[in-house]
């Protein structure tokens, strides 16, 4: 589905190069659940974010469904992004001055969805996460592992063919973590969506099908976890 | 999607409900001031511009070519005659001669007359007026205007006389000397013309009445109020007008006269705004000064708005890497900030035109203008408006709008806005100077518009405007008796009878001959016809020679130094004893006064000449004892009337006259200075709200340094130290700026202020206290919190 040839990520001060990712290489086909792993500072996040397209490598290629997203502008990165990804962060990050339903909206916005159909798709998804009586709170009514649901939900709205999460459940307890693993788990499964994590915690690692440990910026090593 | 940007937009202003009302009301107040500046520049520059031939119309100016060029607004009684017999091209030519007060009666049931004393609005006009300017008549015919004592009166005037608009046929008395019969009604005036008399008398009565039958064909004089329009006919051109008058000239002039008067076709809508030929209070200059406050206005707010909304991006950042990660464009996410601040400046507008509304009846009863919210022209407000919002809203929305767009979802998703703006930080420090450099300008121009009024009301006028005050004389039949009668009030000092006090608005301007010299003098005197107690009631200082003994006709001069100079003679002793002629009546030079002024500060003092000359005086001036003024005042007003009883009463204080002379300047210098102050007021608004954003952000900073030992000073040096460079960076570019600016307005003025480094001084005093209580009050608050707790906040 994607793969990253000598992915480089660095900033340019001065004379010196600060780097962030370095000679990256990594495949991920359709259907696999990656986890990403490794200490502070060792480049998990800006990884995420170029699998995302939220961020550019500074040198390497990207290629993506077979096209070449290094060589995209933006709009052209938008597009493919509107169409096959999803986000969820560690923080949340739903818009504060938007209702769960509103928040639920805004991708379809941007997709330009017709109004009839945005109805319909963000009914059956409230359902699903049983969250319909709470479509009209704002997301400071809601606890935190309420509020990573509404942001998987959110994540889902557009229907992508590959969800990045960021820390998804680095805020919260452990029960409600692992509710939330354990819908990541059974969207894999059972709805064939690709997912790539970036994690700390061992035990959301093995949900997963294969960890790559990241370490200074290069792939260190990479496992498959046996069930 | 715009209904989601409408509900941010909408949640957002209310979240920071405080900033965005201070926000909304600061653009509001600029564009409060932006619309009622345009409706004045649309007001001023529409004046005469409605008639239909105003293209093709002009008046008549004269030049008077003395030692220097004195240019009036007037033109001679038999000009429209000539000009018609002359000058084919010319479609239509009328005169148009305006009384600045007239005494109408208007004959009641109950046998006694009503009586309305009527300023400006009654003139006399040759019919052919009506084939010049658009004055439609609702009922009537003007080609009455032929006869001798018929009128054309406005409906507001039938309505205030009759009662009715059905007044064809109904009568009036002038000055309770002759009879006009109304035969036609006016529609009402607009308010954007200059010929607005209200009464229009018929030409043919006036060359009837025995105080101008002797002088209507008479080239060697003329009245100030005293008009000649010319339409010409389509194709024709006034540079032919132009080209012909040196001809035209020599062919007509008075016989005995060595004046020469250069007339001049002036086209009608330039007229309004030129300050030689009219005599209206709104000049180009002011104009100008106006539009350009309006412009600051808008950069001002415009400024506030950016530096506002860059500051607050930061808090916008996560939201925007939000919305990228939900698969927004930068464009989609820069029309969203475009949009909400539509949404700004629509409220805004909604606003200003509220506070307009306020605030145009107070500056139209301030002002004397009939400005109105609908403008002469509806349609152009609206235009106006509609432009006025998409330049703000593209000046102050596009920039931030764009800078929050670019933000990196990656950088800006953890909350951090790019840490290196370079770009943006030096353009808030342009905007910030450009702020301060406007201020500067402003304070700079008020203060010198202030220097320049207080001059001019605290100037020496040379004689004493204190308690001395004018009476008019209706007719010379009563007028001694009066003089003795006042005088012997108790608690009057001094009575004189004159034809105007030392200065006024009404004037002979005469030609002069000295003695045997063979020529007339180059120049003019101002020649003031007064009893023997003029000098003394008015307090005017003798520097040579004596007074001149009481008469009732000219026989002896009292000049002033201006004349004395103007003559080249050695000193005010030389001229004594000797002969001078003004305009043809010959008399002795007895006494020299001391210079002063009889003109408006903005001209020079001119040639003046005292004789007595009972037939000449219109006004009893007054001076009184110390002490309570109300009773013996009350004595002179009985004594008035028993003298005048058809005529009507009313004094004028000597300094109520200069203040009127003053009047006009100054009430346009404090529309300006009001202006300039509400810019001022909104910069530091803006500055205020910049301010405690930037501190906000610096709060971890100064706790660090604080726990490392900063002190407070140092912290508060933090702050002031880039302030302080921008503000010397603005005064760099205002002082000369302003310098120039002031200096060009100022050289329209004879005696004017000087121009010192005071004031620049000043000014740039005045924005450092601006920048200290915007900027140095927060500051001190932040360096003097705890840094425990400005640490513990982030």
């Amino acid at each position: 589905m994607l793969e990253l040839k000598n992915i480089e990520r660095y900033y340019q001060n001065g004379a010196t190069k600060t780097y962030v990712l370095r000679y990256v290489n990594a495949h991920i086909a359709e259907g696999e659940f990656v986890s990403i792993m490794g200490p502070s500072g060792s480049g998990k996040s800006t990884l995420l974010h170029i699998l995302g397209m939220l961020d550019e490598p500074t040198e390497g290629e990207y290629w993506f469904l077979g096209e070449a997203v290094h060589k995209f502008n933006e709009r052209r990165r938008t597009e493919l992004y509107q169409q096959y990804i999803g986000f969820v962060f560690q923080a949340y990050h739903l818009i504060d001055d938007l209702t769960v339903y509103e928040n639920l909206e805004t991708p379809l916005l941007y997709k330009k969805v017709p109004s009839g159909e945005r109805k319909s798709r963000i009914a059956d998804l409230l359902d699903r996460f049983n969250m319909v009586a709470k479509k009209d709170l704002f997301p400071a009514q809601l606890s935190g592992g309420q509020q990573q649901l509404v942001g998987i939900a959110r994540a889902l709205i557009g229907n992508p063919k590959l969800i990045l999460a960021d820390e998804p459940t680095g805020n919260l307890q452990s029960q409600q973590a692992k509710e939330i693993m354990d819908v990541f788990k059974k969207l894999n499964e059972e709805d064939g969506v690709t997912i790539v994590q970036v994690t700390h915690s061992d035990a959301n690692a093995q949900y997963g099908k294969r960890i790559l440990h990241l370490m200074d910026g290069r792939v260190e090593s990479e496992e498959i976890v046996k069930k | 999607m715009f209904n989601n940007y409408l509900l941010i937009a909408f949640r957002n202003l209310r979240k920071n409900s405080t900033y965005s009302l201070l926000n909304i009301l600061g653009l509001g107040l600029s564009i409060a001031c932006c619309i009622i500046i345009f409706l004045m520049l649309q007001y001023h520059l529409s004046f005469d511009a409605y008639h239909k031939r105003a293209d093709r119309t002009v008046r008549v100016v004269t030049d008077v070519h003395m030692e220097s060029i004195t240019p009036f607004r007037g033109a001679p009684n038999p000009m429209s005659k000539a000009l018609r017999t002359e000058f084919s091209f010319l479609e239509n030519v009328a005169m148009y001669a305006t009384r600045a007060e007239a005494l109408i009666s208007v004959p009641s049931a109950s046998g006694i007359p009503d009586k309305y004393k009527e300023e400006d609005k009654f003139a006399f006009a040759e019919p052919e007026l009506f084939d010049i300017l658009d004055l439609p008549l609702l009922q009537g015919d003007a080609k009455a205007l032929r006869e001798p004592n018929t009128a054309l009166i406005t409906e507001n005037l039938a309505r205030k006389y009759y009662g009715t608009i059905d007044a064809v046929g109904k009568t009036f008395r002038y000055d309770n000397k002759v009879d006009f019969r109304v035969a036609g009604i006016l529609r009402n005036l607009p308010a954007n013309t200059d010929y607005n008399s209200e009464i229009l008398a018929s030409w043919a009565s006036r060359a009837s009445m025995s105080e101008y039958s002797p002088f209507m064909d008479n080239w060697g004089g003329m009245n100030g109020g005293t008009y000649c329009l010319a339409a010409f006919r389509e194709g024709h051109h006034p540079s032919e007008l132009e080209a012909a008058i040196p001809e035209f000239r020599k062919k007509y002039r008075h016989p005995e006269s060595e004046m020469l008067f250069l007339y001049k076709p002036l086209p009608l809508t330039s007229i309004h705004l030129n300050s030689d030929y009219n005599t209206g209070m709104m000049k180009k200059s002011y104009l100008w000064a106006l539009a350009l406050i309006g412009v600051f206005l808008l950069i001002t707010a415009c400024v506030n708005f950016i530096n506002m909304a860059t500051a607050q991006a930061l808090k916008r950042a996560r939201e925007v890497g939000v919305r990228k990660s939900l698969g927004s464009t930068q464009g989609q996410l820069f029309w969203q900030f475009i949009f909400e601040t539509a949404l700004i400046v629509v409220a805004a507008v909604v606003i200003g035109m509220v506070m307009a509304r306020i605030f145009l009846p107070y500056l139209n009863t301030w002002t004397k203008d009939q400005v109105e919210l609908t403008g002469t022209d509806g349609k152009m407000l609206a235009v106006f408006l509609l432009a006025l919002s998409v330049v703000i809203i593209f000046l102050a929305g596009a920039y931030p709008g764009l800078v929050q767009a670019r933000f990196r979802p990656a950088v800006s998703l953890r909350g951090l806005a790019e840490t290196k703006p370079a770009g943006g930080f030096s353009l808030r420090r342009m905007l910030v100077t450009t702020q301060f450099a406007i201020s500067q300008i402003l304070i700079i121009g008020a203060a010198v518009v202030t220097a320049q009024i207080e001059f001019a009301r605290n100037a020496d006028w040379g004689f004493r405007p204190g308690a001395v005050f004018t009476v008019p004389v209706p007719n010379t039949d009563h007028m001694k008796s009066l003089k003795q009668q006042i005088a012997s009030i108790a608690g009057v000092k001094n009575v004189s009878l004159c034809y105007q006090p030392p200065a006024s608005s009404s004037n002979n301007q005469n030609g002069v001959q000295f003695e045997n010299r063979s020529q007339g003098e180059p120049w003019a005197v101002n020649f003031k016809p007064a009893d023997a107690d003029y000098l003394e009631t008015f307090g005017l200082q003798l520097v040579a020679g004596r007074n001149v003994m009481p008469s009732d006709t000219v026989r002896e001069y009292v000049v002033n130094e201006t004349f004395v100079k103007k003559l080249n003679l050695a000193g005010p002793q030389e001229i004594l004893n000797r002969s001078v002629n003004v305009d043809g009546t010959k008399g002795t030079i007895v006494g020299v006064v001391r210079d002063y002024h009889n003109w408006e500060l903005s001209q020079d003092i001119s040639a003046i000449a005292f004789s007595t000359n009972s037939f000449a005086y219109s006004n009893c001036a007054i001076e009184l004892m110390p002490g309570n003024p109300a009773p013996v005042m009350a004595q002179i007003k009985q004594v008035w009337e028993r003298n005048y009883p058809d005529y009507y009463y009313e004094h004028t204080f000597m300094d109520e006259r200069m203040a009127q002379f003053l009047e006009s300047e100054s009430i346009i210098m404090n529309l300006i200075r009001i202006f300039a102050g509400i810019a001022i007021f909104i910069g530091c608004l803006g500055l205020y709200g910049l301010a405690s954003f930037m501190i906000l952000r610096k709060t971890k900073e100064i706790g660090i340094r604080k726990t490392l030992g900063a002190s407070v000073p140092g912290i508060l040096w933090l702050f002031g130290r880039e302030y302080v460079r921008l503000i010397i960076v603005a005064a760099v570019i205002a002082t000369p700026a302003a310098w120039w600016a002031m200096n060009a307005w100022l050289q329209e003025y004879a005696y004017r202020t000087t121009l010192g480094p005071g004031i620049f001084v000043f000014a740039l005093a005045m924005t450092f206290v601006v920048a200290l209580l915007t900027v140095g009050i927060q500051s001190a608050q932040a360096a003097l919190a705890n840094p425990v707790k400005s640490l513990n906040r982030e």
